[in-house]
C-alpha cells in the first residue's frame, strides 16, 4: 500500500475535496473528505508516512467542511463530520487540522470497546513501552516529542488503546500536539520540517501538531508491552524529583483518564487492576525537559 | 424468506442483513462499508451484530467491520446491565403504590424476551400509568431522585394538559431518563383512541414486576408511535424492523383477525394500515394479502397520499449518511409538518408554534 506522501500534493488535494481518501492509522481508518485545500495540504505532511488507499472499509467517515447553514455567511468556520453528523461546535478556518485531530481522537475513544482507551501517551524502547497519561497543561506531549526524538518508538500521543489483559498497548502513531512555549522548543531539536502550521488563540492556546517519525508509523502494527507508568509535572524552575506511587493511587488516577470505564464495566475495571500489579507507577517533577527526560529514562532503565 | 431488492443496494444491504444475514454471502469491502455505517446510522448496528452473531457468522466476517460488530454488541451488554439496573430502581420506587405499571417499547421488548429486541439499541426507558394514578406516580419516583427536566412554566403546562405524557424525568444521580405517560397519543390528537382499553388487556410476565401490552397492542403501539407521533423518523427503519419482527410472530390467520379486531375497537386502523403497508413495500414482511385489503381505505387517497407515501419512503429507507439532500429535506420537513398537524387542533399548534418562534429558551 502506498503512503500518503507518494501522491502528489496537487493530486491528494483533488482526491479529498472528490470523493476521500482512505488513511490508516494502526488497526483503524478514516476516510477524509474536505474541500479544504490547507486541510489537505497539512495532512499530506502530516500523515506523509502513512498507509493510503481510494477504496475499501474506512471505519470512520470525517468530514471538514463549512456549515451548510446561514452560518457560512458570518465569519469563515468549519464543521468536523463523523457519518455525516455533527458533534461539535464549528471552528475558525485556520483551526482545520486541531479541528480534525480532535475528532478523530472523539472517534476513537467513542467506538472502540475491546480495549480500555486511557487518555495517555504511548513511547517505546528496547522492547518496554511507558505510559505516560496526563492533564492537559503537564507537559506530556513535549516530554513524549523530546523522547521521540531521542529515538524512542511512537506508539500514540493521545490515545492509548490498553487491551482488556492489561498486557500489550497498541500503537496509533498520528501527530504529536504540541502548545504554546513547546512549539518552538521542539522545533529547535527536531527542525520546522516535521511541524504543521501553527495555529494561534484555540481554547488550548497556539498549537502545532508535529509529523510522527517514518519508523514509528512504518511499526506501528507491533504492539509494546508496558513496563512503567509515569504521570509527568511540569513546573518552570522546579528541580527533578520521581517517587513511587503504589497500586491504590496509580489505578484511581488512571481510571480518570479512562474514556471508555463505563461502558468496558468489570472488564475495563480488571484491565487496571492487571496493568498496576504488573507496573509500577510514578510521579516525576521536573523544571526542563532534558530532567525530565533522564527521569523517564532511569525509570525505564530501573523497569 | 423473500430478499427485497438488489443486494448491491444499500436499502436491501442492511435489511437483509438484519433479517436474514445468512443470505448476503460474500461482501465486498465497499460493500461492508456502506452496511456497517448504514446500520449505525439506523440504530440497527446492534440489531446486525447480534443477528450475525446468532448465526454464527460473526467470525467468517472480514476483520475491519468484525470489529464494528463487536463493539455494538458490547455495547448491548452494558445497556442489557444498565437496563436491568435501572428497572429495579424504578420497581423500588413504586412497587409500594400497587398500581400497575406497564413498560412500553425498547424496554418492553426486552423483558418480554422478544427475539428481534435482542441487540435493540434505545435511549429511554418509557412506562405507561392510568391517569388517575400519574400524582402517585410522580410523587414517588420524586421521592427516589427522579426530577422533573422541564422547569419552564410553559412547557411544563404544554405537557401538563396537551400531552400523553409527563415532562421527562431525569435521576438527579445516575442521569438516566424515564418517560411516564398515561396515554399512547396526546389528547389533543386528531387521532383518538382509548387508552384504558390498552391499560386493561395488558399482560403480566414471569418473575416480573412490569406488565407489557398485549402482543396485538404492542404492534398498534408501535405502528402509532411510527405514524402519528412528532413525524421526526431517524430511527423509523429500525421502528419498521420491530413491527416486521412482532408481526412474523404471529402463528396464523386468528392472530391476524385479532389484531384487526383490536385495531377497530382502538380507533387505530389508520396506523395499522400505514405499518403494514410500509412492512409489505419496503421490508418484504409476509402479510397476508385479505389483510392488507381490509384495511386499504384508512390510507388517503388522492394526492395528498401520494405526497405522504412518498415522503415516508424517502425517510424509512437507510441513508448512507445523516447530509440530507433537498430532497430528504423536504420530506422530513414535510413529515414534521404533518407530525404537528396529527398532534393538536390548528389554533393551539398555532399558538404552540408562535411561542416557540418568539419565546427563546434561556
Amino acid at each position: 500500500m502506498d503512503g500518503v506522501g507518494d501522491i502528489p500534493a496537487r493530486d491528494f488535494r483533488a482526491l479529498v475535496a472528490d470523493a476521500g481518501v482512505i488513511i490508516r492509522f494502526g488497526r483503524f481508518a478514516f476516510r477524509l473528505r474536505s474541500p479544504v485545500e490547507h486541510l489537505a495540504d497539512e495532512v499530506h505532511r502530516m500523515y506523509r508516512y502513512h498507509p493510503v488507499s481510494l477504496e475499501g472499509f474506512a471505519d470512520f467517515h470525517v468530514e471538514v467542511r463549512p456549515p451548510r447553514t446561514l452560518r457560512r455567511w458570518f465569519g469563515k468556520q468549519l464543521e468536523f463530520h463523523v457519518d455525516g453528523s455533527s458533534s461539535f461546535f464549528p471552528l475558525p478556518h485556520a483551526q482545520a487540522f486541531p479541528l480534525l485531530e480532535w475528532g478523530l481522537n472523539w472517534c476513537v475513544h467513542d467506538a472502540v470497546k475491546d480495549c480500555l482507551i486511557l487518555h495517555a501517551a504511548v513511547v517505546e524502547k528496547d522492547g518496554k513501552a511507558l505510559l505516560i497519561p496526563a492533564p492537559p497543561g503537564s507537559g506530556k506531549s513535549t516530554l513524549v516529542a523530546g523522547l521521540v526524538h531521542q529515538g524512542w518508538r511512537l506508539l500514540s500521543d493521545e490515545l492509548a488503546p490498553l487491551a482488556l489483559d492489561g498486557l500489550s498497548v497498541e500503537g496509533l502513531a498520528r501527530p504529536i500536539s504540541l502548545k504554546n512555549d513547546s512549539i518552538d522548543l521542539i522545533k529547535g531539536l527536531v527542525g520546522e520540517d516535521a511541524f504543521s502550521e501553527t495555529v494561534r488563540d484555540t481554547v488550548k492556546g497556539s498549537v502545532a501538531l508535529m509529523r510522527p517519525p517514518r519508523e514509528s508509523v512504518l511499526s506501528v502494527r507491533r504492539p509494546a508491552t508496558p513496563a512503567a507508568v509515569i504521570f509527568p509535572k511540569f513546573t518552570r524552575g522546579a528541580r527533578p524529583v520521581s517517587q513511587g506511587l503504589g497500586q491504590g493511587a496509580g489505578f484511581a488516577l488512571l481510571m480518570e483518564s479512562a474514556f471508555n470505564f463505563s461502558v468496558l464495566r468489570r472488564r475495563g475495571f480488571e484491565a487496571l487492576a492487571d496493568l498496576v500489579a504488573r507496573c509500577e507507577c510514578y510521579e516525576i517533577g521536573y523544571g526542563s525537559l532534558d530532567e525530565g527526560m533522564q527521569l523517564v529514562e532511569d525509570i525505564h532503565a530501573a523497569a | 424468506m423473500p430478499l427485497p431488492d438488489a443486494l448491491d443496494s444499500g436499502k436491501g444491504l442492511l435489511v437483509s442483513g438484519v433479517l436474514n444475514p445468512e443470505a448476503l454471502g460474500a461482501l465486498s469491502p465497499g460493500q461492508w462499508d456502506v452496511l456497517i455505517r448504514q446500520a449505525r446510522l439506523s440504530r440497527l448496528l446492534g440489531r446486525l451484530a447480534m443477528r450475525f452473531n446468532e448465526c454464527g457468522l460473526l467470525a467468517s466476517v472480514p476483520v475491519g467491520p468484525r470489529q464494528h460488530l463487536e463493539w455494538a454488541i458490547a455495547r448491548v451488554n452494558t445497556q442489557t446491565e444498565e437496563l436491568r439496573w435501572e428497572l429495579s430502581c424504578i420497581e423500588e420506587a413504586l412497587a409500594g403504590l400497587d398500581v400497575p405499571v406497564i413498560l412500553l417499547k425498547g424496554a418492553a421488548y426486552h423483558v418480554a424476551d422478544l427475539a428481534f429486541a435482542r441487540g435493540r439499541l434505545f435511549g429511554d426507558i418509557d412506562i405507561m400509568v392510568a391517569p388517575e394514578s400519574l400524582p402517585r406516580v410522580e410523587a414517588a419516583l420524586m421521592l427516589k431522585g427522579w426530577a422533573n427536566s422541564h422547569h419552564d412554566a410553559y412547557d411544563q403546562r404544554y405537557y401538563r394538559e396537551w400531552m400523553h405524557e409527563l415532562p421527562p424525568m431525569q435521576h438527579i444521580r445516575r442521569g438516566t431518563t424515564l418517560d411516564v405517560h398515561h396515554s399512547i397519543l396526546p389528547p389533543t390528537a386528531r387521532l383518538k383512541t382509548r387508552p384504558g382499553l390498552l391499560m386493561d388487556a395488558a399482560v403480566t410476565i414471569e418473575g416480573c414486576f412490569f406488565k407489557v401490552l398485549a402482543p396485538e397492542d404492542r404492534v398498534l403501539h408501535s405502528a402509532t408511535h411510527l405514524f402519528f407521533s412528532e413525524g421526526e423518523m431517524a430511527g423509523g427503519l429500525r421502528d419498521l424492523l420491530d413491527l416486521d419482527g412482532m408481526v412474523r410472530g404471529f402463528s396464523g390467520g386468528e392472530d391476524w383477525q385479532r389484531l384487526l379486531r383490536r385495531a377497530a375497537e382502538t380507533g387505530l386502523e389508520r396506523p395499522l394500515f400505514m405499518a403494514l403497508h410500509y412492512l409489505d413495500h419496503l421490508v418484504g414482511t409476509p402479510v397476508p394479502g385479505d389483510v392488507l385489503d381490509q384495511v386499504r381505505h384508512h390510507y388517503p387517497a388522492g394526492l395528498a397520499g401520494a405526497v405522504l407515501d412518498w415522503g415516508m419512503q424517502v425517510s424509512l429507507a437507510p441513508s448512507d449518511t445523516l447530509d440530507r439532500g433537498v430532497l430528504q429535506r423536504l420530506s422530513e420537513w414535510l413529515l414534521i409538518v404533518r407530525g404537528h398537524w396529527q398532534k393538536m387542533p390548528l389554533h393551539l399548534l398555532m399558538m404552540h408554534l408562535g411561542r416557540k418562534a418568539l419565546v427563546r429558551q434561556s
